[in-house]
């Protein structure tokens, strides 16, 4: 049960690292129309993409350490 | 003097009606003698059924959670993390599709029709038409279901007869489409009534024919 649990632990970390990439790499697209077509995107929704870049990035690297912590005390 | 001050009045009439930045739709202006006609993205009603699936996803999400957790308190942080991942998920769908409604716009001068669509990461469509290469054959205007009909958002199709093949050209769910497919056919009529050589009075004031409707 444990390693099934750790397991998923390690995948949802890697999904979580996966969102948060993708959401860095959708922003700094974004910046670069906007910059290109002279358009300003609603803050908010780059507050959002912020925040999509952020919170899955830190609570993947907790979980991860976590994981990690898990597996050395085994 | 006086045919120069009625043309700025109309632009400046027309200009009214445009939902985009004036200043950033002239920047589509790049042909002699051209002015805007209008500028518009499709209606927000088309962000509905992105919204709809968030808002049902967080309150799904949510009841999971809780129901969860009330039965195996012990894996909370397992179900927080599932909730997590389904949320970035949604959102991040949710900002694609805003983000592809933002950047996907219609341009429409005497000159010239200009569509663009960039779907950021994916795809760059950027396509124009120029009125004096085509003939237009019919412009028509297609709305569908209570929804479009209550908020007045429609289609309006647009049929070139080109020398080598007929394309339809769609402006989608744009709000009064009715007055849109008037100010185009007032563009095509003029276009036609200039390769004649001459200007039809009742043309060079689009609005003159827009409030029939």
């Amino acid at each position: 049960m444990d390693a099934l649990l750790l397991t998923f632990k390690l995948i949802a970390s890697t999904l979580l690292i996966v969102i948060s990439v993708y959401s860095a790499i959708y922003f700094g697209q974004i910046t670069r129309v906007e910059q290109q077509f002279g358009l300003k995107l609603p803050l908010v929704m780059k507050k959002v993409l912020g925040f999509l870049t952020m919170i899955p990035m830190a609570v993947s690297l907790v979980v991860l350490l976590v994981v990690l912590l898990e597996v050395f005390t085994y | 003097m006086n045919e120069q001050s009625t043309t700025e009045r109309n632009t400046n009439m027309i200009g009214a009606k445009c939902n985009l930045r004036d200043r950033f739709a002239k920047k589509f202006l790049t042909l002699q003698d051209e002015h805007l006609i209008f500028s518009t993205r499709q209606h927000w009603s088309v962000l509905f059924p992105a919204i709809t699936l968030n808002v049902f996803l967080v309150v799904g999400v949510s009841v999971f959670v809780s129901l969860s957790s009330m039965i195996a308190p012990i894996y909370f942080f397992s179900f927080m993390l599932i909730a997590l991942i389904v949320l970035s998920i949604s959102l991040e769908i949710f900002i694609k599709n805003l983000a592809e409604w933002f950047f996907h716009f219609y341009i429409v001068t005497n000159r010239k029709i200009v569509e663009v669509a960039y779907r950021p990461m994916y795809s760059k469509v950027i396509y124009e038409v120029l009125l004096d290469q085509v003939r237009c054959t019919e412009v028509d205007v297609k709305a569908s279901g209570l929804s479009n009909e209550i908020m007045n958002v429609g289609t309006v199709l647009m049929t070139f007869d080109r020398p080598t093949n007929e394309k339809i050209f769609t402006i989608e769910n744009i709000k009064d489409p009715r007055r849109a497919a008037m100010h185009l056919a007032d563009s095509f009529e003029m276009q036609k009534y200039k390769e004649q050589g001459g200007v039809a009075s009742w043309i060079s004031n689009p609005l003159v024919n827009s409030s029939i409707i």
